[in-house]
């Protein structure tokens, strides 16, 4: 789904390839295969979601995109270098935002991030860099006196200081209540529209929804779906209706429909690509038995969230 | 960039933030001098033999070195022990590995603020030992060359010594207790506070092949008898050999992210 939206990789920035371009990454720790085949692509100037549970993998594979591990097996370009070689020439173009991060407590936020700058080529101006995170108000604050959501835009900024092409971001709001998180889908979608390449690792669907342009779910060391959300949706769009059998019916008595039927005691559930259709079946059916109604009726659409459920607990099990 | 220009702005880094942790410096920089005042008050007129059949010497000037070894020992040693293992268990090395801040800067930021708190620690231990006890200063230029030559020495090894130590602290909590536990040992039997002789000799010979032993020896024949490096070729090796091990140690085993 993902490789057949190829103008992505004609943002005019006249960069060759995508920002990120992974085949068959392969990770084993002994005999463990934590990563068997990943197969990854991040266009340039896009907003990548990368979801998946705990232990899928998902942060085995940034940071073999981030150069901290050395992949097994399989291919990988971040920014046209090999990340396992790329070192200090690939670092200057790369801002990482790690999960959980401690600072020194006793620096400001501004000599937090002045430190930080002095260790790139060409910073972004220390204050810019304040501003575009919104630490204005606590610049001369000590880290130690920050809230947690502070912290994390600090993480942020520091990420951004050295002025990369792209960002990598694990888990930005993790642990956050819900107005910490919407300031930092503010932050982050303002990189955005600094034409920042992002690849944004996260657990919440609904975090992806709202700040990627695509989404990579990865389960048991594999990609398991990816494209935009609305692929995604689309991809699943089988709806599901549930009714109670009427009195004095059996299972077999059912219409012909045509999606695929299961039943537990007098509970029908029928998965279907045409719930119209199916409706008009068994409503028909019903009336025809003189029930005029069938108890119990629902007809839902799976959320993104049970897509993601439903394509990960498989995995879980397969594996 | 230049790398010396970016060790000295790491070294300046460093520093920024040990001045702002108070009760850090207080310990790294007053607590040896508020020792070498209370002990020397106490013991002014006391003297001691530094060897068997040696001459009698001022107590507070054998202390002085004493004290200024010990706040070398907690100021690279113990401190970066503690220091390295906190930034390393909460992200923040795993973080600047991900910057173009290369592991030599990192480091020479490391050694160098370090030698620089030993010049100040220095200055206060020796400065205030002349000025309140009259601790004998070296005698000779040479004397000086030496002392600051095996100052250096000294505070080097041992920082080299607490980067490879790192490897063996599993996590920051414990870190303190397992940098006294080398720490304090050392400090006792190695003649840091008074001459230890009723030893068992074994032992002293054991304490004597660590490197504060040798740091302290050397300081003391320097700044006592205005010995020059030629006298103290054993303690400079001594330290010499720490020094490589430390080296060599620190580059094939220290890590930057936590344990899994």
């Amino acid at each position: 789904m993902l490789r057949t939206r190829k103008e992505a990789s004609s943002h005019p920035t006249g960069r060759e390839g995508p920002a990120i371009e992974a085949r068959g990454l392969i990770m084993r720790y002994g005999d463990r295969e934590v990563l068997r085949g990943i197969d990854l692509v991040v266009p340039h100037g896009m907003v990548v979601g990368f979801l998946g549970p705990n232990g899928a993998g998902k942060t085995t594979t940034v940071e073999i995109l981030e150069g901290y591990r050395r992949r097994t097996a399989g291919r990988a370009t971040v920014l046209g270098m090999d990340p396992a070689t790329g070192g200090r020439e690939l670092r200057e173009r790369i801002g990482i935002v790690l999960q959980e991060t401690g600072h020194n407590p006793d620096l400001t936020v501004r000599e937090t991030v002045r430190q930080f700058a002095g260790y790139y080529q060409r910073p972004r101006p220390v204050d810019k860099v304040i501003g575009l995170v919104g630490l204005q108000e606590a610049a001369d604050r000590r880290v130690r006196a920050l809230s947690g959501g502070q912290r994390r835009r600090l993480d942020v900024g520091l990420a951004l200081v050295g002025d990369p092409e792209l960002v990598f971001l694990d888990e930005p709001t993790t642990g956050f209540d819900p107005a910490a998180r919407r300031q930092a889908w503010q932050v982050i979608g303002g990189l955005r529209e600094l034409g920042k390449t992002i690849l944004l690792t996260t657990h919440y669907m609904d975090e992806a929804q709202a700040l990627a342009d695509r989404v990579a779910i990865i389960a048991a060391g594999r990609i398991v779906a990816e494209g935009t959300p609305a692929d995604l949706a689309a991809a699943q769009r089988s709806t599901e209706i549930r009714f109670t059998l009427p009195a004095g019916a059996a299972p077999a008595d059912l219409p012909q429909v045509s999606g695929r039927v299961t039943t537990q005691g007098h509970n029908v559930g029928i998965s279907t690509d045409d719930p119209t259709l199916d409706l008009l079946a068994l409503t028909g059916w019903a009336a025809g038995r003189g029930a005029g109604h069938l108890d119990g009726l629902t007809v839902t659409r799976p959320s993104l969230e049970d897509i993601y459920l439903t394509l990960t607990s498989d995995k879980e099990v397969a594996a | 960039m230049n790398p010396l220009v970016l060790a000295a702005r790491e070294s300046g880094n460093v520093l920024r933030a040990f001045w702002r942790n108070r009760s850090a410096a207080f310990f790294t920089l007053l607590l040896p001098v508020m020792f070498l005042v209370l002990f020397g008050a106490i013991n002014r007129d006391g003297t001691v033999q530094v060897t068997s059949g040696g001459p009698q010497i001022g107590y507070t000037t054998f202390f002085a070195p004493g004290m200024l070894g010990m706040a070398i020992m907690a100021g690279t040693f113990v401190a970066l022990v503690v220091g390295l293992t906190v930034m390393r268990d909460n992200g923040q090395l795993k973080r600047l590995r991900g910057t173009p801040l290369s592991p030599w800067t990192f480091f020479s930021g490391q050694v160098v603020s370090r030698l620089v708190l030993v010049i100040v620690e220095a200055v206060l231990v020796l400065g205030l030992g002349r000025l309140l006890f009259k601790v004998s200063l070296p005698p000779t230029a040479g004397g000086w060359v030496t002392f600051a030559l095996v100052a250096l020495l000294g505070a080097a090894t041992f920082t080299a010594l607490a980067v490879a130590y790192t490897r063996l602290v599993t996590n920051a909590d414990s870190a303190p207790a397992l940098a006294n536990a080398a720490y304090l040992p050392l400090l006792f039997l190695s003649s840091a506070w008074f001459p230890i002789s009723g030893l068992p000799h074994w032992l002293a010979k054991l304490a004597g092949d660590f490197p504060l032993a040798p740091m302290l020896d050397g300081m003391r024949q320097a700044l006592i008898f205005g010995h020059g490096v030629g006298a103290i070729w054993p303690d400079i090796w001594k330290l010499l050999a720490w020094l490589a091990v430390g080296l060599v140690v620190s580059l094939r085993t220290f890590r930057w992210e936590r344990a899994a």
